[in-house]
């Protein structure tokens, strides 16, 4: 189970985000939220990535809980934000390279995931250059490159399952309908969308 | 997801670290240190610039202000010439300003703009490895400066003391303080109009530090003032070293700055935790 939540709660002051939601995402699934503008998905999927506390419910990430095991977890998710983020004072290669060591990566794992991300990304005659002129598609192919380097992977592809989502889950997202499972990466990546 | 061998963060330092009640780390700063060296890189001038401004004033005003006074009698007691006297209150402005311009500058751009710590915090790092590393950071580029600083005033024949020594470890610790305090209050700041108080706070304390003249020439009323600030406890630090005017003063001097450090660490990563963390 990648990720499970019963009762998932977020407020902020009085104002409730999140209300009550369950959820469960297996492995090989790829799982999307789907609703309007404020019905609470980017608050979730924060909880989820564990940079933002869970005001109250269960959640639990890889079977850990957020609140103790933070670092541990976020050193396993591939988080993908919503905004490019990337660090503009580095080049496209820095970009991964440090990366890689926020995640605890040794230089030699890190170096070469940034190879094989930066070929995927499309971006290796780009390496040195600096963020800042790149397009706009060419940041966001190497912001998401930038959030799949602590997934080194030397083992086949991971047999991929199909399933459908918990459509069962009810909540006020609206229909959490599990998004097409697509393969971001050449290696199989458990995909999250928010 | 399975397969994941971390190179080791768990180590020892990241068991302490996540033991302690403060805003949480995972004992990886020296990240946050490394990524600053490497955009460094790309932008050497300020290196020259943050090396340049005390070596500056170190001739102008040891040798043009040191040409029409001569001498001054130190709170100390001894009686020195101008820029033997002047060298160590630069050293620790120096340490202040370089600090302070790393600290809330560039955490302030990193923070609001660049979102900077917001990608970081979407990995292991906690806003407790933000703060030391940011503060670190500072350290490293003012301990840089100071040793140069330091190598210019040795050959200029105004260091007189074997404690001259020390003076290095001490501007990093007016770093520190500064560096902290800095931080700290850069989580305060909405806009660059705020660094205005940044400025009303730095400027009189490097006039009136007792940086340029000793203390006794104060008027008394405003002498328990002086003391109260923190450049104050350093540039009193600084001289007391270089000058071999060592006493248990400069115990009191460094506790000061210390307990500001720590405070200003502690403080700035809780307002890390509490504006980014939501
Ligand atoms: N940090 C915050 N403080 C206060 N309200 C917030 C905060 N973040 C989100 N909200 C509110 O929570 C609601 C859900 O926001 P969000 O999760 O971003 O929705 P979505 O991503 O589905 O559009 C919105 O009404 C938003 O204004
Ligand atoms: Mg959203």
């Amino acid at each position: 189970m990648l990720v499970s939540a019963r009762g998932l709660t977020k407020t902020f002051g009085d104002f409730v985000a999140v209300d009550g939601i369950d959820v469960e995402v297996r492995r090989g699934e790829a799982f999307g939220f789907l609703g309007p503008n404020g019905a609470g998905k980017s608050s979730t999927m924060r909880m989820i990535g564990c940079v933002s506390p869970a005001t109250g419910g269960e959640l639990r990430i890889f079977g850990q809980d957020p609140a103790v095991d933070g670092p541990a977890i976020r050193a396993r998710l591939g988080s993908c934000p919503q905004a490019d983020m990337l660090d503009e004072e580095l080049t496209v290669q820095e970009n991964l390279w440090i990366y890689g060591r926020y995640f605890g990566l040794t230089k030699a794992q890190t170096r070469k995931r940034a190879t094989e991300l930066l070929d995927f990304a499309q971006l290796t005659d780009r390496r040195g250059d600096k963020v800042e002129p790149l397009s706009g598609g060419m940041k966001r192919r190497l912001t998401i490159a930038r959030s799949l380097i602590n997934n080194p992977r030397t083992a086949p592809a991971r047999r991929a399952d199909h399933r459908p989502g918990p459509a069962g889950a009810a909540h006020p997202l609206g229909p959490a309908l599990p998004a097409q499972t697509s393969r971001r990466d050449p290696h199989h990546h458990d995909a999250l969308h928010g | 997801m399975s397969g994941l061998d971390l190179g080791a963060p768990a180590s020892r330092a990241t068991r302490v670290s996540r033991a302690l009640p403060f805003p949480a780390g995972a004992g990886m700063a020296r990240w946050v240190i490394a990524r600053n060296a490497m955009a460094f890189r790309h932008g050497w001038v300020a290196l020259v610039t943050g090396f340049a401004e005390p070596v500056f004033y170190l001739f102008s005003l040891g040798v043009g202000i040191g040409a029409l006074v001569h001498s001054v009698r130190t709170d100390g007691g001894s009686e020195v010439p101008y820029a033997v006297f002047v060298a160590p209150a630069l050293l620790a402005s120096s340490a202040m300003n370089g600090a302070v311009m790393d600290s809330t500058f560039n955490v302030f751009f990193k923070l609001r703009y660049a979102k900077l710590y917001d990608s970081m915090l979407a990995t292991p790092l906690g806003p407790r490895d933000i703060a030391v590393g940011e503060i670190g950071w500072a350290l490293l580029r003012g301990a840089l400066y100071s040793a140069a600083f330091l190598a210019v005033a040795l050959l200029a024949g105004v260091v007189t003391s074997w404690w001259a020594l020390l003076a290095l470890p001490a501007a990093v610790l007016i770093g520190l303080a500064f560096a902290a305090v800095g931080m700290f209050a850069t989580t305060y700041m909405t806009s660059w109009q705020h660094f205005d108080y940044i400025t009303l706070a730095i400027q009189p304390m490097f006039l009136f530090s007792a940086t340029f003249f000793p203390l006794s020439t104060y008027p008394e009323g405003i002498q328990w003032l002086v003391q109260a600030t923190p450049l104050y406890h350093g540039v009193a630090l600084e001289r007391g070293l270089m000058l071999g005017e060592v006493s248990w003063a400069l115990a009191g001097h460094t506790a000061y700055l210390v307990v500001l450090g720590v405070i200003g660490a502690l403080g700035a990563a809780r307002r890390i935790e509490r504006l980014l963390l939501t």
